[in-house]
């Protein structure tokens, strides 16, 4: 059965206010995170390094810039939806060849069964487009108002 | 014929099925006769033999002989209604061989 979408994110796994002047920078922090956290395995943060360079990630919604960093499966030992919010936007390379976007969010896709987990990209691109959802992200000061205009797009509190 | 498209992403993981889950549901809508397959992008140079039309989500320098359309309209829905109308317009001429 597919995991929902809803349920990858943590409040555990949100970052707000990193200080990372490049996409190595924040992934390097991310991945001492998620190491801490048991989620991903050895050589995670080259193969994220590696593919960021090769198919990045960055993408321009149309009401914020976002970059969906997520490497293969085998680096990752159980699914997640982690979300950086950094103190200043990092600048990641366009998705197919498209203009860099100076990234106010950064979701890594933990994807460690591609059925399970199908959804994931999908509802980060839908919180991504619904208009209410973006505005309250843009407003919270802290990684728990992050999780709750989270929670509140997928419909439910904690 | 059916228009058989594929679409290529870095892992096949998480993009090129997300754009062909999309890219499905609009084409149903339209009721299009075309197949879609979300591939890694390793399986590029064999999976493109038997397609007709390829969806790219990464950087394209290679020639592959059949019309290439941008993915990442799909994703973030900036130009998808114009990628769209190209698209129903490439599947066309495939039914219509």
């Amino acid at each position: 059965m597919s995991d929902s979408a809803a349920s990858l994110f943590s409040p555990d796994l949100i970052f707000y206010g990193t200080h990372a002047d490049s996409p190595a920078a924040l992934l390097a922090q991310l991945s001492d995170e998620l190491t801490a956290r048991d989620l991903i395995g050895d050589g995670w943060l080259d193969a994220m390094l590696e593919r960021e360079r090769r198919f990045p990630t960055g993408l321009a919604m149309p009401a914020i810039n976002i970059a969906v960093p997520h490497v293969d499966t085998i680096y990752v030992r159980k699914p997640y939806i982690a979300l950086v919010a950094p103190a200043a936007p990092v600048r990641f390379e366009g998705m197919a060849g498209q203009d860099p976007v100076d990234a106010t969010l950064i979701f890594n896709l933990g994807i460690a069964n591609k059925s399970d987990q199908v959804g994931a990209l999908q509802a980060v691109l839908d919180i991504c487009m619904d208009p209410t959802t973006v505005y309250k992200l843009g407003q919270a000061g802290s990684a728990e108002e992050l999780y709750r205009a989270i929670c509140e797009h997928f419909g439910y509190t904690r | 014929m059916t228009a058989h498209i594929i679409v290529a992403c870095g892992s096949g993981v998480a993009t090129s099925q997300t754009v062909a889950t999309k890219v499905e549901r609009l084409l149903k809508a339209a009721n299009a006769d075309a197949e879609i397959e979300a591939i890694d992008y390793k399986q590029l140079r064999t999976s493109i033999r038997s397609a007709d039309i390829y969806i790219s989500i990464v950087k394209e320098d290679t020639d592959w002989g059949v019309p290439v359309f941008n993915g990442v309209a799909f994703l973030t829905g900036v130009g998808q209604d114009a990628e769209l109308k190209k698209l129903l317009a490439a599947i066309d001429d495939v039914n219509n061989r």
